[in-house]
């Protein structure tokens, strides 16, 4: 059993929170270009590569072990489904999620087939190989940290690099051509950076579950902020604590496979980021907009739930039941009450009662 | 013009001899001309043999029924569709070589208005083409977007995400977007629909201010009674040209049956509409 202090924990904490790092940022790109679903294709289009390579190496007298042949296989076959992806879709009538389901299912189907015909070459060679399937963190050493190392950084630096054309490519692709931005090209680096990202990700969290590290970090970033430089910030620091805290776990508890603990860790913080701005959201007709409302009129009643209701905490006997008209907690009076809201100075913000949204408010009871 | 031949296969470079309609003879100095431009969609053409010249300094409405490939005409000059035939030329060179001088204003419902940028970041990507590659959107131009902003009246909305919009606020803000790129023409889809009159009073001064200072667009409208009001050419599109030239001349309640076809409703819309355009010489 493992524990945190002990080097190889380190070494593996540290890998696939450099890998969450990297995922966080790709995945808020590609979840806003709505191609979140292409790195679920291409991941599962990944196993055939690695059986393929397996057995290639191994006729070709190794031991089928070594790390840069497998994924070396991988990112072929990974490729090879991608490009399968957009020739149904451009010579078939069929829609794109039709096409990414035909191929996930085809690739991840041939690829068992052919880990069952890897087993049956010998006992002893193919263990191992399912570890790319869900993940098995502790298997990193330095010298696989330093590779993800690598690739993160270079993940991050073409992102940040190419920020202001990604924007421009997610929100209005057309607009984007019209401009002479070659946007097939600028696709083509995205989908390169899934592919990388995918690639550094088979051995911690495995093909069937990498795609979590690419949406979901990025989808619960979006309940915090109407910003996309802020998203990509918020998508990477929720990737890298998932993954520093699943791998941590997985290494310390036994029988907890990393890929499962991951992404369990980054719906955790999903659920919370979903909760947290659950109040706002039910209420404002913009979702995760009451925040920058609130933010735009300037001043905020109730921090917690951030409706940008602009009222006055009722005093005398109605204070104890008062709630904020737009959430049910009573938490969000106690955030409030170090704000002057019962002094007479601050007239000009909570005094009126409405929303900035227009919503008219029922009287309290 | 009803041109009711089938087009030739390929693009004929020389030029035809048209029955050009009033006002509309092929020059080089032309704003936006089109020679024989087809286009299809999967094989399937929607827009036949459209012959058009635009010239300079010029407020051309786009006229038609839905589906008659309003659309798919500035989408074809923009190159964002391939052309199966013909030859478009903006001011006088290929699209390509002329980026820079156009402007772009697409339908509305194009794009993810849930998308996290806020109303400057958006006029901002106006630029990002003269910013140009890996260089950051600095202080400068934001100022210049936000400059744009107040152009089109809603400044005090740059920093809102885009979703907190209204349509016309909305609207607005894909203008200002184009404005900020300083084009000479600008090709707008249906920058009217569904915005209110204030709204619409604001573009079409807007618009009014372009010609003024020289620009030409190209506005997709819906609005036949306002048409003769707001634009001094027009073009009557249904899958090909069924007219184009001076309002005057070519608005007419003969042309617009063409267009439209047997659609009635239209068609006493139109009716009204010419019956009160008619007293005015
Ligand atoms: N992406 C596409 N694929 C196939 N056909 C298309 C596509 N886009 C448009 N069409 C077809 O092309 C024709 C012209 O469409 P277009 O969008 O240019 O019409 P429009 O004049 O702009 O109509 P509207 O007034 O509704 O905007 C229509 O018959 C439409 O069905
Ligand atoms: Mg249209």
């Amino acid at each position: 059993m493992l524990r945190l202090q002990d080097y190889n924990t380190r070494v593996v904490v540290l890998g696939t929170t450099l890998l969450g790092l990297a995922a966080g940022v790709v995945g808020s790109f590609t979840l806003l270009r709505k191609r979140a679903l292409m790195g679920d294709a291409l991941s599962h289009a990944m196993l055939p590569g690695i059986g393929l390579a397996f057995m290639i190496s191994v006729a070709a007298g190794g031991t089928g072990k070594s790390l840069p042949v497998l994924l070396t296989g991988a990112t072929l076959s990974g490729l090879l489904g991608l490009g399968t992806v957009l020739a149904v879709r451009h010579f078939t009538r069929l829609k794109e999620d039709t096409a990414l389901g035909i191929v996930l299912s085809v690739y991840f189907g041939a690829g068992v087939a052919v880990l069952g015909v890897v087993q049956r070459m010998g006992e002893g060679h193919s263990a191992g190989l399912e570890s790319f399937i869900y993940g098995k963190a502790a298997s990193l050493v330095a010298a696989d940290t330093a590779v993800i190392a690598v690739a993160s950084a270079l993940v991050i630096g073409v992102s940040a690099l190419l920020f202001k054309e990604f924007r421009l490519l997610c929100f209005d692709a057309g607009y984007a051509a019209t401009q002479g931005w070659p946007v097939v090209r600028l696709d083509l680096v995205m989908m390169s950076l899934v592919v990388v990202v995918t690639v550094i990700g088979l051995q911690a969290v495995g093909l069937v579950l990498i795609i979590a590290l690419l949406i979901i970090p990025a989808a619960a970033a979006r309940f915090w902020t109407e910003r996309l430089r802020t998203l990509t910030w918020i998508a990477a620091g929720m990737g890298a604590a998932s993954c520093a805290i699943g791998a941590a776990a997985s290494a310390l508890l036994p029988n907890l496979p990393s890929g499962a603990m991951i992404v369990l860790v980054s719906t955790g913080l999903f659920l919370l980021s979903l909760l947290g701005v659950a109040n706002a959201a039910r209420f404002s007709a913009g979702n995760a907009g009451a925040r920058s409302i609130a933010r735009s009129a300037g001043n905020m009643c109730c921090a917690p739930c951030t409706s940008g209701v602009k009222r006055r905490r009722p005093a005398g006997p109605e204070r104890r039941r008062s709630r904020c008209p737009r959430c049910p907690s009573r938490r969000s009076w106690l955030a409030v009450r170090g704000r002057p809201a019962s002094s007479a100075g601050n007239l000009t913000a909570p005094r009126r009662t409405g929303c900035s949204s227009g919503v008219p408010i029922k009287p309290w009871r | 013009m009803l041109t009711l031949s089938p087009p030739p296969p390929a693009a004929t470079p020389t030029r035809r001899p048209v029955l050009a309609p009033l006002g509309a003879e092929h020059s080089p100095e032309a704003a936006l001309s089109i020679h024989d431009m087809t286009v299809a969609y999967h094989r399937k053409p929607v827009l036949w043999d459209v012959d058009l010249d635009v010239p300079p300094g010029s407020l051309v409405g786009i006229v038609g029924p839905n589906g008659a490939g309003k659309s798919t005409l500035i989408k074809a000059v923009l190159d964002l569709i391939p052309r199966v035939s013909g030859r478009v030329l903006v001011f006088g060179k290929p699209y390509r070589q002329q980026r820079h001088r156009v402007a772009y204003v697409p339908q509305r419902e194009s794009v993810d208005w849930d998308f996290p940028v806020s109303a400057l970041e958006v006029v901002a990507m106006g630029l990002y083409g003269r910013i140009g590659w890996f260089r950051p959107v600095t202080r400068r131009h934001r100022e210049i977007a936000l400059h744009a902003l107040e152009r089109v009246g809603i400044a005090d909305l740059a920093h809102r995400q885009i979703s907190q919009l209204s349509g016309g606020q909305q609207q607005r803000t894909f203008l200002a977007r184009a404005l900020v790129q300083e084009a000479d023409l600008y090709l707008m889809d249906e920058p009217f629909a569904a915005v209110d009159a204030a709204t619409e009073k604001a573009i079409v001064r807007l618009l009014q201010d372009l010609r003024a200072a020289g620009r030409t667009a190209l506005v997709v409208h819906h609005d036949l009674q306002t048409v003769a009001e707001y634009f001094d050419r027009v073009v009557l599109l249904n899958l090909r040209v069924v007219a184009s030239g001076l309002t005057e001349t070519v608005f007419t309640r003969e042309n617009l049956q063409k267009t439209y076809g047997g659609r009635l409703t239209l068609m006493t819309e139109a009716a009204e509409a010419l019956a009160r355009e008619t007293p005015a010489p």
